[in-house]
C-alpha cells in the first residue's frame, strides 16, 4: 500500500476531458514530478490532491485515508504556489505562523516552530519584514517554510520555481531537494521543465492529454522510454519510424526509415517483434558519431544543415534521407571545430545505443513531438527554437 | 478561478440589495409611470397635454440645446485641459487635476452660490468690467442662459476631464514617437494616433456630461430666469409641487425616456461600463 | 513650427481660464463669508465672524445640521452594508442574471435625480400598493425616508469600490489559506477582509458625502421640521443672497475638503495594498498578473 494512492481519477470541465483516468502510487518520502506541457492535466491533478477541485470519478487516498470528501482545509497537505501567494498584509513570521494559529498551537510553540522553519530555508532573520520587501527567491523560501511548518503529510509544489531566473532556479532546486530529504516529506512537484524533473525526482510521471504515459525513475524513463512521446519529452531524441525485419536471433533491423531510402538500421531487441511490424527507434543525439571527411564511414550519410557552437559541445542538425537528425558533438572530438554547414558527413552509432519501441507514431503524437522538438528543456515552448533554426 | 465553495453560493448575498432597489428604485419609477397615466382626459391625457403645450416643447428645446452646448464646451475645454495635463510634468499634472477635483467635491449649492456672488450686478465680474472701462452699466449676467451654461460647465467639467485624463494616461508615448519616426508631422501623429486612442475616454465623459445635464434641476433653478427658459426637470418639480402630480409625472417619464434613449443610442459608441466608472471616479 | 507653438500657448491658456472659472468663485465666496457688512458686495466692508456665529445660534441651522449628520451616517451604514453584500455576490457568485443585477445596481447613477425624487415622493407618501393592499407610506419628513432615498443614490459607490477591491485579491491567497487549514469564515476574516477594508471605508465615505450634499431628493422628502442643511441653503438661495449662506457654504467646503483628504489617504492605502498583493507574487520575475480594471466589473 503506497502512501499516496490515486486510482482512476477523471475530471472534465464542460466538454473538455482534462483527466482521463489517472493512476499513481507514491511511496512515503518519495519526490515525484508530474512532467508535461500546459494543459496535460498535471496542475489539475495537483489541485485534486490538495482538495481545491473535486474529481468526477476515482479515488484519492493518503496514508490509507480516503480524502475524496474531505475539504481542503482539513487535509493537512502543504501547497507552494507558482506565485507564492504570501499574504501581503502580514509579516513573514505571521505568514509562516498562519497554519499554526489555525490549529490553535500555543504562542510559545508558534514562535519556536516559526523560527525553526525559517532557519530550515535559511531565512532566519527576516521574520519582521513584509513579503513585498523580499525578492522572488526569498519569497519562495518563505512560502516553502509556511507549507512545511504545519508538518504536512504531503507537500505539493505547483511550478513553484517557474517564476525564478535560471541561476536562482538551480540554487533553489538544490535547496528543495536537501530540505525534502532531511524531512522525508512525500512530495509531488508539477513542472513543464524536463531538466528540473530529471534533476529533482525519485520518479517522474510523464503526462500528456490527461494520461500518465510513463511513471519511472529518471534513468529508466530516459534510457527505456515506453513511448516516442516520452522519449522526446526527456532529453533530446531522434525518432526513427519504419518496419522491423528480423536478421539474426536477437537482432533485427529497421527498414524504410526517414523517406524510405535510408539504409536499414540494426538494433537489439528484448521483446519479441513480429516481422514487418511497425516499429520506432529512439536515438539520442550524443550517441551519433559524425565523420566529416568520410561520408562512407558510417551506415548513413547526410549533409550538415546547421551548426551551433555551445561551449562544451556543438549541436548539429543533419539532413539525412529527408529526415533531420539532431547530433551532439563534444568539444574534445577530433573534428569538432571543422564542422561547417553544407558539409557531407558520414553518420554512425552503436546499435546497442538504439532503443526500440514497438508500434509506430500516430498523428497526434507526431504533432506533440514536433512541438517539443523546438523547445529543448521546456515542454511548453512551441517551436520557437525550431523557427530560429529554419526548420 | 473558481474556488471550491460550499453549498452556500454567494449569489444569494445580492438579494437584500436587489430587494432594496426594487422597493426604492424600481417601484418609484413604476409608480411615476402609473401616476402619469391618471388624468381626466384619458390614459394618455397628460402626455397629450405635454405635446400640446408650447411651454413644454420650448422647455424641451431649451433642455436639449443648452445640454448640447454645455457638452460641446466641456469637450473643447476639457480635452485641451486633459491633454495639457498629460503632457506636463507630474507635479503640474497633479495640480491641474486637483484644481478640477477639489471644487467638484464641494457642495453643488455652495458653488452655485459662489457663482451667483460673482455674477450678480454688484458682483466682482461686473465691477471688474466697469473698472476696466469696458462697460458703463452692469451687465445682466445672472438669470440668463449664459449663467446656466456657465454653471453647468463648472459643475460637469470634472466628469469629462477625469475619464479622459485616465484614458490619455494609458496611451503609450512611444506610439506617437513611432508615428513620427514613420514620417508623420507632430500634428498628423496627434490626429492619426493619439486622438483616436483618446476617443473612448472622451466619448464616455461626454456622454456622462450630456446625460447629467439633461436631468439638471438645481443649476437652472438657481442660475436661470425661472420664466421662459426652464429645464424639463424644473417643470417636473413645479407641477408635482403644485398638486398636478400626473402631469409632473408624465414630464418626468419623458425625461427618463430621453435619458434612456440617449444611453441606448450611445451604447453603440461607448462601453456603458466606462461611463459608470467615470461617474464614480469623477466623484473624487 | 507655428502649429506647435500655438498649441503650446493654447493649452496653458485654457487651463488658466478653467482654473479661474472653477476656483475664483469659491475664493470670493469664502472671503465674503467673513464680511462684517450686510450684503455680498466685493470687496467686503470689514471682516468679522458674525455670520458664522449666526449659524450656530440660529435654531433653523442648529436643527438642520444634526439631521444631515444622522441621515448621512445611516445612509453610509446602509449603503455600505448592502453594497458589500452585493459586491461579494457579483464577484464570487455565479448566476445568470449577473449583468442585469449589476446594471440595476448602477442605474441610480444615470437616472435624473428629479425623476427619482418624484418617484420617491409618491412612494414615500402613498406607500406601496399591491392589489388592494397598501403598506408603508407616510415617510415624508422622516429621517428614515431620507435615509432610504439617499441610500438608493449612494449604493453604487461602495458596491463598485468593494467589488473592484475583491477582484484584485489574488485567488491563490485564499487557496493558500485553505491549504493551511483555514475554513471559509476564517479565510474571510483573516485574509479577504483586511485586504478590502480600505475600499470598504472609502465606499462608506462616498456614501456619506452623497447624502450630505444631496439636495433635490431631500427637498422633495423633507418637511418643515425635519430637513437637511442643503435644503435650507436651497431655500435661502432661491430668495435672497445673504452672508449666512456664504458662511454655511464655506463650512460645507471645509467638510468636503476634509473628507476628500481622508479619502485620498484611504485610496493611497488601497494602492499600497494592491502593490503588495502584486509584488508578493512577482518581484524578481518577469511574469505578473495584470491588474484588473474597473471596466470588467460592469461590462
Amino acid at each position: 500500500m503506497s502512501f499516496v494512492e490515486l486510482r482512476g481519477i477523471t475530471k472534465s470541465y464542460g466538454s473538455a476531458n482534462v483527466l482521463d483516468g489517472i493512476d499513481l502510487s507514491i511511496e512515503e518520502g518519495e519526490f515525484v514530478s508530474l512532467l508535461g506541457p500546459s494543459g496535460c492535466g498535471k496542475t489539475t491533478t495537483l489541485r485534486i490532491v490538495a482538495g481545491f477541485d473535486r474529481a468526477d470519478a476515482g479515488s484519492l487516498e493518503v496514508a490509507g485515508e480516503r480524502l475524496d470528501d474531505v475539504p481542503a482545509h482539513k487535509r493537512n497537505i502543504g501547497v507552494v504556489f507558482q506565485h507564492y501567494a504570501l499574504f501581503p498584509h502580514m509579516t513573514v513570521s505571521q505568514n509562516v505562523a498562519f497554519g499554526l494559529r489555525e490549529r490553535k498551537v500555543g504562542k510559545r510553540e508558534i514562535v519556536t516552530r516559526v523560527q525553526e522553519a525559517l532557519d530550515t530555508v535559511q531565512m532566519g532573520g527576516v521574520g519582521q519584514r513584509m513579503p513585498a520587501a523580499l525578492s522572488g527567491g526569498q519569497q519562495q523560501r518563505i512560502a516553502l517554510a509556511r507549507a512545511l511548518v504545519i508538518r504536512p503529510r504531503v507537500l505539493l509544489l505547483d511550478e513553484s520555481l517557474g517564476a525564478l531566473d535560471k541561476r536562482l532556479r538551480t540554487d533553489m532546486q538544490v535547496e528543495l531537494r536537501r530540505i525534502q530529504r532531511e524531512h522525508g516529506i512525500t512530495t509531488i512537484f508539477v513542472t513543464h521543465d524536463q531538466e528540473e524533473a530529471l534533476t529533482l525526482s525519485d520518479r517522474i510521471a510523464v503526462m500528456d492529454a490527461g494520461r500518465i504515459l510513463q511513471f519511472d525513475t529518471p534513468a529508466a524513463s530516459y534510457q527505456t522510454p515506453s513511448s516516442p512521446y516520452v522519449a522526446a519529452a526527456l532529453g533530446e531524441a531522434n525518432i526513427l519510424t519504419g518496419r522491423a525485419r528480423a536478421t539474426r536471433a536477437g537482432e533485427a533491423e529497421l527498414t524504410g526509415a526517414a523517406d524510405g531510402t535510408a539504409p536499414p538500421v540494426p538494433f537489439a531487441h528484448r521483446s519479441p517483434l513480429r516481422d514487418g511490424a511497425a516499429c520506432t527507434l529512439v536515438l539520442r543525439p550524443q550517441d551519433v558519431r559524425v565523420h566529416p571527411d568520410d561520408p562512407g564511414a558510417g551506415r548513413w550519410t547526410g549533409r550538415i544543415r546547421f551548426v551551433s557552437f555551445a561551449g562544451s559541445m556543438s549541436h548539429l542538425i543533419v539532413d539525412a534521407y529527408g529526415q533531420q537528425l539532431k547530433v551532439q558533438v563534444p568539444q574534445d572530438a577530433e573534428h569538432a571545430f571543422e564542422l561547417r554547414e553544407g558539409q557531407q558527413v558520414g553518420l554512425s552509432w552503436a546499435s546497442s545505443r538504439v532503443h526500440a519501441i514497438p508500434g509506430g507514431v500516430d498523428a497526434q503524437d507526431a504533432e506533440a513531438i514536433a512541438a517539443i522538438d523546438g523547445g529543448a528543456d521546456d515542454l511548453d515552448a512551441r517551436g520557437t527554437v525550431a523557427a530560429d533554426s529554419g526548420r | 478561478m473558481r474556488l471550491l465553495t460550499s453549498r452556500r453560493d454567494p449569489a444569494w448575498l445580492a438579494v437584500p440589495g436587489v430587494l432594496f432597489l426594487v422597493f426604492f428604485f424600481v417601484w418609484p419609477m413604476i409608480s411615476m409611470a402609473s401616476q402619469s397615466l391618471e388624468s381626466r382626459r384619458g390614459t394618455f391625457g397628460n402626455y397629450q397635454r405635454a405635446v400640446d403645450s408650447s411651454a413644454v416643447l420650448h422647455s424641451l428645446w431649451v433642455t436639449l440645446s443648452l445640454s448640447l452646448l454645455s457638452t460641446a464646451i466641456c469637450i473643447v475645454l476639457g480635452y485641451t485641459y486633459a491633454y495639457t495635463a498629460v503632457r506636463s510634468r507630474p507635479w503640474i499634472a497633479q495640480l491641474l487635476l486637483g484644481i478640477v477635483v477639489i471644487p467638484a467635491a464641494i457642495n453643488l449649492l455652495a458653488r452655485i452660490f459662489a457663482l451667483q456672488v460673482v455674477l450678480q450686478d454688484q458682483g466682482i465680474l461686473n465691477r471688474l468690467l466697469i473698472d476696466l472701462g469696458l462697460i458703463s452699466e452692469p451687465l445682466q449676467l445672472i438669470r440668463t442662459r449664459f449663467s446656466i451654461v456657465l454653471g453647468m460647465v463648472s459643475m460637469l467639467l470634472p466628469f469629462l476631464v477625469f475619464p479622459l485624463y485616465a484614458t490619455m494616461r494609458r496611451i503609450s508615448p512611444e506610439l506617437v514617437l513611432a508615428a513620427q519616426s514613420l514620417g508623420a508631422r507632430p500634428s498628423a501623429a496627434f490626429r492619426r494616433v493619439f486622438l483616436p486612442l483618446s476617443m473612448p475616454g472622451l466619448l464616455a465623459g461626454a456622454l456622462l456630461v450630456f446625460v447629467s445635464s439633461l436631468g439638471y434641476y438645481i443649476v437652472p433653478q438657481l442660475l436661470g430666469n425661472n420664466g421662459s427658459d426652464q429645464f424639463l426637470g424644473q417643470y417636473v418639480a413645479y407641477y408635482v409641487n403644485q398638486g398636478q402630480a400626473g402631469f409632473g409625472a408624465a414630464l418626468g417619464i419623458v425625461l427618463l425616456v430621453l435619458t434612456v434613449l440617449t444611453l441606448a443610442l450611445a451604447s453603440r459608441l461607448v462601453r456603458l461600463g466606462d461611463v459608470l466608472t467615470a461617474s464614480v471616479a469623477g466623484r473624487s | 513650427m507655428t502649429p506647435t507653438r500655438r498649441r503650446m500657448v493654447v493649452g496653458p491658456l485654457v487651463c488658466a481660464v478653467v482654473t479661474v472659472v472653477l476656483v475664483a468663485p469659491i475664493v470670493v465666496a469664502v472671503i465674503l463669508s467673513f464680511t462684517a457688512g450686510n450684503n455680498l458686495s466685493f470687496p467686503p466692508d470689514g471682516l468679522s465672524l458674525r455670520w458664522y456665529r449666526a449659524i450656530f445660534t440660529s435654531s433653523v441651522w442648529t436643527t438642520r445640521i444634526p439631521v444631515s449628520i444622522q441621515v448621512g451616517l445611516s445612509t453610509a451604514l446602509l449603503a455600505t452594508a448592502l453594497g458589500a453584500l452585493c459586491a461579494v455576490a457579483i464577484t464570487r457568485g455565479s448566476f445568470r442574471g449577473k449583468g442585469l443585477v449589476t446594471a440595476l445596481l448602477m442605474a441610480p447613477l444615470v437616472v435624473p435625480v428629479v425623476v427619482l425624487a418624484t418617484g420617491e415622493f409618491f412612494v414615500m407618501s402613498d406607500g406601496w400598493t399591491v392589489g388592494g393592499f397598501t403598506f408603508g407610506g407616510d415617510l415624508i419628513g422622516t429621517r428614515l425616508g431620507l435615509t432610504l432615498a439617499h441610500t438608493v443614490l449612494a449604493l453604487p459607490y461602495p458596491t463598485l469600490l468593494i467589488a473592484t477591491a475583491l477582484r484584485q485579491v489574488d485567488p491563490d491567497l485564499e487557496l493558500a489559506a485553505m491549504s493551511l487549514g483555514a475554513g471559509a469564515f476564517s479565510r474571510f476574516r483573516r485574509i479577504v477582509l483586511p485586504l478590502v477594508a480600505p475600499s470598504v471605508l472609502a465606499g462608506a465615505m462616498f456614501a456619506f458625502l452623497t447624502s450630505w450634499d444631496e439636495v433635490v431628493m431631500a427637498s422633495f422628502l423633507s418637511s418643515g421640521r425635519v430637513s437637511t442643511v442643503p435644503v435650507q441653503i436651497l431655500n435661502e438661495l432661491q430668495f435672497a443672497l445673504n452672508p449666512t449662506a456664504a458662511a454655511i457654504s464655506s463650512l460645507l467646503m471645509l467638510v468636503a475638503i476634509l473628507l476628500v483628504t481622508l479619502l485620498t489617504v484611504a485610496r493611497r492605502l488601497v494602492r499600497l495594498r494592491q502593490r503588495r498583493a502584486f509584488s508578493s507574487s512577482s518581484s524578481s520575475s518577469s511574469s505578473s498578473r495584470p491588474p484588473t480594471t474597473l471596466g470588467p466589473v460592469l461590462t
